[in-house]
């Protein structure tokens, strides 16, 4: 076994390569992939920002509604002063302004229509929430109007209704959260699986395929078929080393995710891909003996099919032109595996099926490479 | 030029009852060996016969075919016609128990550049030797003999232009094989490097190892080779010791005579001597070509003192294996 364990001999200076390689690709993946989670463990009611003009007489009924207004929202105190008002809105002060009208409590008790005029932020979800809690009051106050009830107990209804909330507690770690980041690691993996691979690979592979030291090989004692198995045992570990480096960073930050069937799909998805992975760079380490041919290849390759399969822009948003191209490539149907895995809600046959439909098409690829280099090796062979 | 390789087709016959008398084993026998790249030949009708114990030089010009010759002989490259015997056996490239005793030394440096000397030594030596204890000897052996003791944890692109060429020599040849090719091992080395590598291959001659050595430099071939083969466009053109090929030719000494002024006289005097070959004046130098063997010296100062003729001063040569392929093929050796 000395050509395999001279393989990794021969590793060992871009070993520290290979490290910073993989942290700056596993630093850029995990931001990407954590970007936008919810972190958050403790439910917190928003509470939007309300000034309250009161024009009508201090009623009961208009201090129950201010103590409202301030128990559920930040009360801004304005002066009913238009351009003041204007202003506010403007430099985002307040998100809504209620003004209660002259004789609000009075046309109120007696079942008129009244309208409280308000200003707001136009097509801001802070308004939406204030115009609702601003409704909820009212309605709840004309329902008990409607009751015969003194305007006391009307306001002291209403603030024992209102006063009621629901707990809310937060569940820690969302599974299904979890498998979405897991599934766009996965997908950001298309591009450091095929980046790293080729480039270590056909690295150690081109020192010996250099054709004096193959020469030497050659004339030796080691025959040709066990030289080329040793090579290729030290090829597999290494892409499976890889590969293993990138499950154990995903079981650290997914941890719940990747122990459900999903995780596991997901980990066997990018298992088969690294398949292919491992035979697109043996393929080209035998067609090519120059490290700034592979340096480029494995560059477009990665960064090529991470643009157009999806892996840095969901396939969503891409054009149907761009797909019906990614579709020529395995890398399309590995990241449509992610998001698919990523969509299962249970497990059955017809959720597994477009997966291992997908998987095999990745496998097919695999195995389009396998045949080219037996074809390629056979005709070098055969031209010596 | 073709009667005298025709002539030398004689002595050849001559040549070989010489080698029936050694009686000796033979390591490799190449026969009707032709090699073709597209049009050109590169080997025409070959023929080779390797001695156990030799050391023998194949002597040529560039593109002679010397490197031809060796990488069709270990099945490198295939050949349209003949056969290679090596050890008795069929040559072939899955003769591994054959190959198992064959070390090479080729021209170009073969090694990784990502390992240190013994890295690197200790690899090509495993592509042989399995045992991890023996492996370490022999790797100590061929460190001793290429003298790169203290260059062991040097990476390749810390050695000078000779010492690699040792590092490449120690990586072909620490396996202790019984059959080395080494393909002009010494081309562009520095004078202390030439003599290190010349001084291991006697060694390993001296140890039992049969020597291959092919060179466009005749010195060393003279120094340390017991027979020679010279190479000529793919065709063996003679063969022998150094001293049967120089035998061979019509030239047996030269002499030149360094002369104060215009001799005609004593051009006009040696030009009636049956013995002589050629002579000319070419400005104080008048140089005289002997067809025999014998010291002409003596005759020559005679001559130069009963005519009365000054000179500087004059000195004999023996034919070179220069001469040799110059008389043979018409060219010089470093063409």
């Amino acid at each position: 076994m000395i050509v395999f364990k001279n393989y990794f001999k021969v590793a060992k200076p871009f070993l520290p390569m290979i490290i910073i390689y993989t942290c700056i690709f596993v630093a850029v993946a995990i931001i990407t992939s954590t970007n936008g989670i919810q972190t958050d463990t403790v439910y917190q009611a928003n509470q939007t920002n309300i000034a309250f003009i009161n024009r009508d007489n201090d009623t009961k009924l208009t201090k129950a509604f201010l103590h409202y207004i301030k128990d559920n929202a930040h009360y801004i105190d304005l002066k009913d002063d238009e351009s003041e008002m204007r202003d506010a809105l403007f430099f985002r002060k307040v998100d809504y302004i209620m003004i209660i009208p002259k004789n609000f409590t009075e046309d109120f008790l007696n079942q008129k229509d009244v309208k409280i005029e308000t200003m707001d932020i136009p097509d801001s979800y802070t308004s939406i929430y204030s115009k609702t809690l601003m409704n909820r009051y009212l309605n709840t106050a004309q329902l008990y109007l409607k009751s015969d009830m003194s305007l006391e107990d009307i306001v002291q209804s209403i603030q024992k209704d209102l006063n009621q909330h629901s707990s809310i507690e937060m569940k820690k770690g969302n599974v299904h959260e979890q498998i979405s980041s897991a599934s766009s690691f996965y997908n950001f993996s298309n591009f450091t699986f095929q980046s790293i691979t080729i480039v270590v690979i056909a690295m150690v592979m081109l020192s010996f395929h250099e054709e004096k030291v193959k020469k030497r090989s050659l004339v030796s004692a080691t025959s040709y078929q066990s030289f080329n198995r040793q090579l290729l045992l030290a090829n597999i570990i290494t892409a499976l080393g890889i590969w293993l480096l990138y499950i154990v960073v995903s079981l650290i930050l997914y941890q719940q995710a990747m122990l459900t069937y999903q995780g596991l799909l997901l980990i066997l998805n990018s298992l088969i891909f690294m398949i292919f992975v491992f035979t697109l760079s043996f393929f080209l380490t035998i067609i090519t003996n120059r490290k700034t041919v592979i340096d480029g290849i494995s560059t477009v390759i990665g960064l090529g099919t991470s643009f157009i399969a999806g892996a840095f822009v969901p396939q969503e948003l891409l054009s149907d032109f761009v797909l019906s191209m990614a579709k020529l490539t395995p890398s399309y149907w590995y990241i449509s595996n992610n998001n698919e895995i990523a969509k299962i809600s249970s497990l059955s046959w017809e959720t597994l099926q477009p997966i291992m439909i997908n998987m095999a098409i990745i496998l097919g690829f695999a195995l389009f490479f396998y045949i080219c280099i037996q074809i390629t090796s056979y005709l070098k062979l055969k031209k010596n | 030029m073709q009667s005298k390789v025709y002539s030398y087709k004689k002595d050849k016959n001559d040549m070989m009852s010489v080698k029936g008398e050694r009686k000796m084993e033979n390591i490799i026998t190449v026969k009707n060996l032709t090699k073709k790249y597209g049009d050109f030949i590169a080997l025409d009708q070959f023929y080779l016969d390797v001695y156990k114990g030799e050391i023998l030089g194949l002597l040529g010009p560039n593109g002679s075919g010397k490197s031809t010759c060796i990488n069709t002989i270990l099945s490198l490259l295939r050949f349209e016609e003949g056969s290679v015997h090596v050890f008795g056996k069929a040559m072939n490239p899955y003769a591994y128990d054959i190959k198992m005793h064959i070390g090479v030394v080729f021209q170009d440096i073969a090694v990784f550049e990502e390992l240190t000397v013994y890295e690197n030594i200790d690899y090509f030596c495993g592509l042989y030797i399995k045992d991890k204890k023996t492996r370490k000897q022999y790797n100590e052996d061929a460190i001793q003999l290429v003298g790169l003791e203290e260059f062991k944890k040097f990476k390749p692109k810390q050695l000078s232009g000779g010492l690699l060429r040792r590092l490449n020599i120690a990586c072909g040849i620490a396996h202790k094989p019984s059959l080395i090719f080494l393909d002009e091992p010494t081309v562009a080395v520095d004078p202390q490097s030439r003599h290190h590598i010349l001084e291991g291959i006697k060694t390993l001659n001296e140890q039992g190892a049969t020597i291959i050595y092919t060179t466009h430099y005749m010195e060393e071939v003279e120094l340390i080779c017991n027979r020679i083969v010279i190479m000529d466009k793919g065709k063996v053109i003679a063969q022998g010791t150094a001293d049967e090929l120089k035998n061979m030719i019509d030239l047996g000494e030269r002499v030149t005579i360094l002369v104060e002024k215009q001799e005609d006289k004593l051009v006009e005097i040696l030009q009636k001597d049956s013995d002589i070959l050629k002579v000319e004046q070419i400005g104080q130098e008048v140089h005289i070509a002997y067809s025999t063997h014998e010291n002409h010296l003596g005759k020559l100062v005679d001559i130069l003192k009963e005519n009365r003729i000054h000179y500087h001063s004059l000195f004999s040569e023996r034919p070179t294996l220069n001469d040799v392929f110059l008389e043979l093929t018409g060219k010089e050796l470093r063409d």
